[in-house]
């Protein structure tokens, strides 16, 4: 039984992490788009994009990721298949990215949500949302 | 790609809309609980739209290519996991429901305070933290993280 469930627990906490990431990173999509859009509220938005990037994107990133390390090291201790190194790949990419978003909402916050840090923000978090769907395609096809 | 990479994919894509939809939905419910100011309050319901899109989009996608899954792989369709999660997409897109019906009248309250000096409201604060509807929003999201489980384990195959 417990054989059964604990693998299953891994791969069940990497699909919820993956969950939250694309639901928080789409958050942070529609708030940074919306800080451009909507000047008389820029500076709640911007202030919400940061701190939705900073209490879900990042903890999401690591629920999805951790068990992810987990899963492979137990199915594929010595070579793992083309679709895990992609995943890996544009996860790893996604995580730079954001930790880079963070910054850049940081500051633009900062600044009340106005300017071109905002622009880059506006332009950064759909560029991780396609990269996550490109991971989840990887994931589901599994291509060799 | 062949025909079950195809329908997994569009499933799974489903899901993620339905879910991440329900987790932005939540970031802007949370965040619209921590203000105070109508206009505030009804710009992030107002958002919260996106996330009413996305998640109707997953929910159909979810069912039409789950069930041709279902078909596609010679599932029974009595099995307890299959049962359990039509159950608890029909209950959760229900309670679902009941909860959009009320978040847009709340967003109408907000807007019609908003136009009206903007100041804050107790009528407004108070049904935005009315425990019931918040309690209908979880439980609805709650059994959708239950079919994910249910889709991971399979109980019943």
């Amino acid at each position: 039984m417990v054989a059964v469930v604990l693998p299953n627990w891994r791969v069940f906490l990497h699909v919820l992490g993956s969950i939250v990431l694309v639901g928080s990173v789409g958050a942070v999509v529609v708030l940074a788009i919306a800080t451009k859009r909507r000047p008389g509220h820029s500076a709640l938005l911007s202030r919400l994009a940061f701190r939705t990037l900073l209490f879900a994107v990042i903890p999401a990133w690591f629920l999805m990721r951790v068990p992810a390390q987990l899963v492979v090291d137990r199915e594929y201790p010595h070579d793992s298949p083309t679709w895990v190194g992609i995943g890996f790949s544009v996860s790893e990419g996604v995580g730079v990215v954001i930790l880079a978003s963070a910054v850049v909402a940081y500051l633009s916050a900062k600044r009340g949500g106005v300017g071109r840090l905002a622009t880059t923000l506006a332009l950064l978090a759909p560029i991780q949302l396609a990269a996550l769907a490109v991971a989840w395609w990887a994931m589901t096809t599994r291509p060799s | 790609m062949s025909k079950y990479d195809w329908l997994l994919f569009l499933h799974v894509t489903g899901a993620f809309c339905v879910l991440g939809g329900a987790v932005m939905a939540g970031v802007f419910n949370i965040a619209a609980l921590r203000r105070e100011r109508p206009s505030e309050i009804a710009l992030l319901f107002r958002l919260t739209r996106v996330a009413v899109v996305a998640i109707g989009l997953g929910m159909g996608l979810t069912l039409v290519f789950g069930l041709w899954l279902v078909h596609y792989r010679g599932y029974g369709w009595s099995q307890t996991w299959i049962v359990l999660a039509l159950v608890f997409w029909t209950l959760s897109n229900a309670l679902g429901g009941i909860g959009g019906g009320r978040e847009k009248r709340l967003r109408q309250l907000a807007e019609r305070l908003a136009s009206e000096g903007d100041a804050p409201s107790p009528e407004l604060s108070g049904q935005l933290r009315d425990v019931r509807w918040l309690a209908l929003n979880w439980t609805s999201g709650l059994l959708i993280v239950t079919i994910v489980a249910l889709m991971v384990w399979k109980p019943g195959t």
